[in-house]
C-alpha cells in the first residue's frame, strides 16, 4: 500500500516496529519496502503481503557455514531433486531428510551417508528393499554409490547426482523388448466382475488421478504392470548375478514378504500361481484339491506335481512324477530326486515360472 | 437474514490444547519481544472466546522449520472443530427423497424403502420441508415440497410407491433438486439436501458420468447437496461416490434391504445436527510457495489463491483439510507462507462467519532444528491421506484386473496397518471387512472400499 500524497523523507531508517534494526528503510507515512522481496508494505502489516516475511526480524541471506549441496537424488518420474548434505541423510516416507511420498517406501527406509568424498547407501530394514543399480542392498549392509547410480527404494526410482560431477541422465534408455508374456491373465478376485461402461472406466481413472500429481499412467506403468528390466551389463561386474536370465521385477508379487518362519520362497514371476513359502516340513503342489498349494487353472500341472520341503540341510524341490515335468535352471528334474534350491534358481512348473529366494535375516 | 459478517482476526494458530493435544504454537514472536500481537495474547481474541464460535479453527504447519534452500512437500493442516452441545435450535431441513423404483427394487427392497421414508416423516417436525420423487424410466413427484404438518397424509403418499421399469437417475435427481430449490427462497437458513437411493446403473436418461456430475456441481452452487445411497451389489459405486463427493454429501453402501431404514435414520440425524454449512477454506499463498494439492478435495485456484469446499459440518465433529506445497529458496527468517481464510454459514445463529489465520514457517539452515520439529498431528494426517491413496490404487488395480487377489490383499493389509498406526481404528475395521470380502469372493469389495476411501477423504474423525 503506497501513499502518494506523503512526502518522502530520504535517508530515514525507521523500523516499523520502532525497534533499532536494519529491517529496511522506512518512508514516513506508513509504507516501506520489504527487506526480503522489496514489495511495498504498510506499517500496519505484520507480514509482507507478497512474500510473507514477518517484519521486525532480520533476514539472513548468506549461510554462516559453507552450504554447498554435495549431491542430489533425482526422482526418475518427475525429475524432482532431493538435496543431500554431508553426513547422514535419512530416507523414508515420513519425517526424513529425503521424504518420499510412496506407499512402498518404509518410514525408516534407508540412509545415504556422505563422508570424506564418498557416498554410501544403507538399508534400514525396509519392507520392500533398497536397490543400487539393480543389486539389492541387504538390510544392515552398506553399499558405495557412484555418480549416476540408479537408486530404488521400494518401487520408487531415482538417480544419484554428485554436484561436482555434472549432470546425470535421469531417464533410462529404452530397454530391449521384453520376451512375450504368456497370454494367460493373472487370476483376479474370484468375485464376478461387473463390466463398467467405458465412460466410467475413464472417469474412475480421472478420479484416481485426483490432483494430477498421481498420474495413473505413470504410476500404473510402475506398480500395476510387470516391468521387465534388462540386466545392466556395464555395471557391477563384481556383483554376483542373482538372476541368470535377467530379473523380472513384478511389484505386485514381490510386495508380500516371506512368510514368517519360512526359510525362503518360490516367487511366481510368470503365471498365476501364488508365491510358495518353503517352511519346515513339506508342501505339496498340484492341480487337484488336496494339495497344499493348488494350481487349478493350469492344465500343464499334474494332479500331484511336486513337493517343496525344508530340513536343516537346506530347501529342496522334488518332482513326484509329473506328466510335463519340472525344470530347474533349464534342466528337467528326474522324478523323485530332490534338488537343492539356491537363491536365484529358476523353476518352471506347468505354465508358471518361479524364482527361489532365501528369506533375508531380519534387521 | 443477518448479513453482518463477523471477522475473527487470528494471528496464527492460537491453539486450543483440546484440539491439538498440546502442540506448540508456531512462530517466534517471543524472540522479538514486539509490541505486536504475540501468541496467545491477542487482545481481540480474548474478548471473543471460543465458546461463542460455532467452529474452532486451528492452523498447524507440518514443521516449525523448513530448509532455506527450498524443499518439496510441506504441509499446512486446517482443523475445524465443532462443539458437542446443541446450542439453540437444530438446523431446519428442506429435503427430498429421490427413490429408485426400477424393476429390480421390487419386493423387499421397496417395502423397506417405504418403511425408511415413514421413519423419516416421523423424525421431521412441522417446520421441516419434505418432498418425495420416485424414478424409473419416468419421474413421478409423489409429494411436492411442503412442510411436514400432516404426517398421516404424507405417509399415505409414500404407500403409493410401486415398481416400474428402467432407471433414470439423472431425471430423478433433477426432479428432486427442483423440488428442493422451488422452496429455497422461503427456507432461508435451512439445510438443503437430496437423498438419492438407487440399486443400479442409470439405464435411461442421461447416463454419462460427466453430464450427471456436472449437474451436481451446478446444484451445489445453489446450495443443494446430494447424499448418494447405493443399495445392493449392482449399482455403480464410481458414479454414486462421484455424486456425493462433488456435492459434499454423504455416500452410503447399503448391503441388504433391511438396513435401509437405519441408514436413512442415520442420515437424517446427521442432517439435523449440522451446525455449519457452505464451509470454505481459502489459502492465499505467499511468494516462493508453490501449491501442490489438497488431499481428498478438489480445489479451485486463481492467482495464488486456492479454495476448497468442505462438506457441511455436524456438531461434535472434527474436520481436517491438509494442504501441500513446495518451497523455493527463502532468506532465513520467519514467514507467513499462507494466509488462510475459513468461511461458513452458522446455522444456529443464522449468519455468515469468516476467520483469518496464518500458516507460519521459519526458514533456517539448521537441519537439526528441522528434524526435531515435525508436528506429529500433521504427519498423522498425511499418513491417513496416503492410506486413502493406497486404497484407490488397490481398487484401480482390482478393477483393471492387473492386481491379483494376493496383491490386493497385501495392499489392503498395508493400508490397514497405516490406519491403525494413525489411530483410525474405525476405518481400519472397514478395511478388515474389505479383506474378508475378498477372501469370501464376494462382489462388494469395491463398494466397501469406496466407502472407506470416501470417509477418509472427507477428513472426518
Amino acid at each position: 500500500m503506497s501513499d502518494n500524497d506523503r512526502t518522502y523523507i530520504a535517508g530515514q531508517a525507521m523500523d516499523p516496529t520502532m525497534m533499532a534494526s536494519n529491517a529496511g528503510r522506512t518512508q514516513m507515512g506508513g509504507t516501506f519496502e520489504c527487506p526480503v522481496c522489496r514489495a511495498m508494505a504498510s506499517t500496519l502489516d505484520v507480514f509482507c503481503p507478497d512474500c510473507g516475511f514477518r517484519f521486525g526480524g532480520v533476514p539472513v541471506f548468506e549461510s554462516s557455514t559453507p552450504d554447498d549441496i554435495p549431491a542430489y537424488i533425482i526422482e526418475r518420474e518427475t525429475h524432482q531433486k532431493y538435496a543431500l548434505h554431508e553426513g547422514v541423510n535419512t530416507v523414508g516416507r515420513i519425517n526424513s531428510d529425503v521424504t518420499i511420498n510412496d506407499p512402498t517406501v518404509s518410514r525408516n527406509h534407508a540412509k545415504v551417508t556422505i563422508q570424506g568424498g564418498l557416498i554410501f547407501v544403507e538399508d534400514l530394514g525396509s519392507s520392500n528393499g533398497t536397490k543400487v543399480d539393480n543389486d539389492r542392498v541387504l538390510a544392515g549392509s552398506v553399499t558405495p554409490v557412484r555418480h549416476g547410480a540408479k537408486l530404488r527404494f521400494g518401487t520408487w526410482r531415482a538417480v544419484l547426482q554428485i554436484t561436482s560431477a555434472g549432470e546425470v541422465a535421469v531417464d533410462e534408455p529404452e530397454a530391449p523388448p521384453a520376451p512375450p508374456a504368456p497370454e494367460k491373465k493373472e487370476r483376479t478376485i474370484q468375485a464376478v466382475k461387473r463390466q463398467m461402461p467405458p465412460a466410467y472406466e475413464e472417469v474412475a481413472q480421472q478420479n484416481f488421478a485426483l490432483s494430477g500429481l498421481y498420474d495413473y499412467s505413470a504410476i500404473g506403468g510402475d506398480i500395476l504392470q510387470k516391468s521387465e528390466e534388462a540386466p545392466e551389463a556395464s555395471v557391477s561386474a563384481s556383483a554376483p548375478p542373482l538372476v541368470p536370465l535377467g530379473e523380472v521385477f513384478t511389484p505386485s508379487k514381490e510386495l508380500p514378504e516371506h512368510m514368517p518362519g519360512s526359510t525362503g520362497s518360490l516367487f511366481c514371476v510368470d503365471g498365476d500361481a501364488p508365491n510358495i513359502p518353503v517352511m519346515e516340513g513339506s508342501l505339496s503342489i498340484g492341480r487337484k484339491v488336496g494339495n497344499d498349494i493348488v494350481l487349478p487353472n493350469d492344465s500343464y500341472v499334474s494332479g500331484r506335481h511336486a513337493v517343496v520341503r525344508n530340513d536343516d540341510t537346506g530347501s529342496y524341490l522334488i518332482d513326484v512324477g509329473s506328466t510335463n515335468g519340472t525344470v530347474v535352471n533349464g534342466t528337467r528334474m528326474e522324478a523323485n530326486v530332490p534338488v537343492l534350491l539356491c537363491d536365484g534358481d529358476e523353476v518352471q512348473l506347468g505354465k508358471n515360472r518361479f524364482i527361489f529366494r532365501l528369506a533375508l535375516e531380519e534387521a | 437474514m443477518d448479513d453482518r459478517t463477523q471477522i475473527v482476526p487470528g494471528n496464527s494458530p492460537a491453539l486450543q490444547p483440546t484440539v491439538m493435544g498440546g502442540a506448540t504454537v508456531m512462530g517466534g514472536a517471543t524472540q522479538m519481544g514486539l509490541g505486536r500481537t504475540q501468541m496467545g495474547i491477542d487482545p481481540m481474541r480474548t474478548q471473543m472466546g471460543s465458546s461463542m464460535e460455532t467452529l474452532e479453527v486451528a492452523v498447524l504447519s507440518g514443521n516449525k522449520y523448513a530448509y532455506w534452500q527450498g524443499s518439496p512437500r510441506n504441509h499446512a493442516l486446517v482443523t475445524l472443530k465443532s462443539g458437542g452441545q446443541q446450542l439453540g435450535r437444530r438446523a431446519p431441513l428442506n429435503i427430498c427423497l429421490a427413490i429408485d423404483r426400477s424393476g429390480s427394487m421390487e419386493g423387499e427392497p421397496l417395502e423397506y424403502v417405504k418403511r425408511a421414508c415413514e421413519h423419516v416423516v416421523d423424525m421431521l417436525e412441522p417446520n421441516d420441508i419434505l418432498s418425495i420423487v420416485a424414478f424409473e424410466e419416468n419421474v413421478d413427484v409423489l409429494m411436492p415440497a411442503r412442510k411436514v404438518v400432516n404426517k398421516p397424509l404424507v405417509k399415505e403418499h409414500i404407500r403409493r410407491l410401486y415398481v416400474g421399469n428402467t432407471t433414470n437417475i439423472y431425471d430423478g435427481m433433477m426432479a428432486a433438486c427442483l423440488q428442493v430449490s422451488t422452496v429455497m427462497s422461503q427456507a432461508q437458513g435451512y439445510v438443503h439436501r437430496v437423498l438419492l437411493l438407487t440399486d443400479g446403473e442409470p439405464t435411461s436418461g442421461l447416463r454419462d458420468y460427466n453430464s450427471i456430475v456436472q449437474q451436481v456441481s451446478e446444484q451445489k452452487q445453489k446450495g443443494i447437496s446430494i447424499t448418494a445411497l447405493g443399495f445392493g451389489s449392482d449399482y455403480n459405486e464410481e458414479l454414486m461416490s462421484g455424486i456425493a463427493r462433488r456435492s459434499g454429501g454423504n455416500y452410503y453402501y447399503i448391503q441388504r434391504p433391511d438396513l435401509i431404514p437405519e441408514v436413512f435414520r442415520s442420515e437424517l440425524q446427521q442432517l439435523m445436527s449440522i451446525v455449519a454449512k457452505n464451509v470454505r477454506v481459502r489459502l492465499y499463498l505467499s511468494k516462493w510457495v508453490n501449491f501442490r494439492q489438497v488431499y481428498g478435495l478438489q480445489p479451485s485456484t486463481s492467482n495464488r489463491m486456492v479454495e476448497v469446499s468442505v462438506p457441511d459440518i455436524e456438531r461434535g465433529t472434527i474436520r481436517t483439510v491438509l494442504a501441500e506445497f513446495d518451497f523455493e529458496k527463502h532468506a532465513q527468517g520467519e514467514y507467513r507462507v499462507a494466509k488462510i481464510e475459513v468461511l461458513y454459514d452458522d446455522i444456529a445463529n443464522n449468519r455468515p462467519v469468516q476467520g483469518q489465520y496464518d500458516c507460519l514457517y521459519e526458514f533456517t539452515q539448521d537441519r537439526g532444528l528441522i528434524q526435531s520439529n515435525y508436528q506429529p498431528v500433521v504427519q498423522t494426517e498425511l499418513e491417513i491421506a496416503q492410506a486413502s491413496m493406497n486404497l484407490q490404487r488397490t481398487m484401480m488395480g482390482m478393477r483393471t484386473q492387473q492386481m491379483t487377489a494376493m496383491g490386493a490383499m497385501s495392499e489392503l493389509e498395508r493400508t490397514r496397518t497405516m490406519l491403525l498406526q494413525a489411530g483410525r481404528a474405525g476405518q481400519a475395521q472397514e478395511v478388515t471387512l474389505a479383506l474378508q470380502s475378498i477372501q469370501q469372493g464376494s462382489a462388494d469389495v469395491e463398494k466397501t472400499i469406496m466407502g472407506t476411501i470416501y470417509n477418509l477423504d472427507q477428513g472426518k474423525r
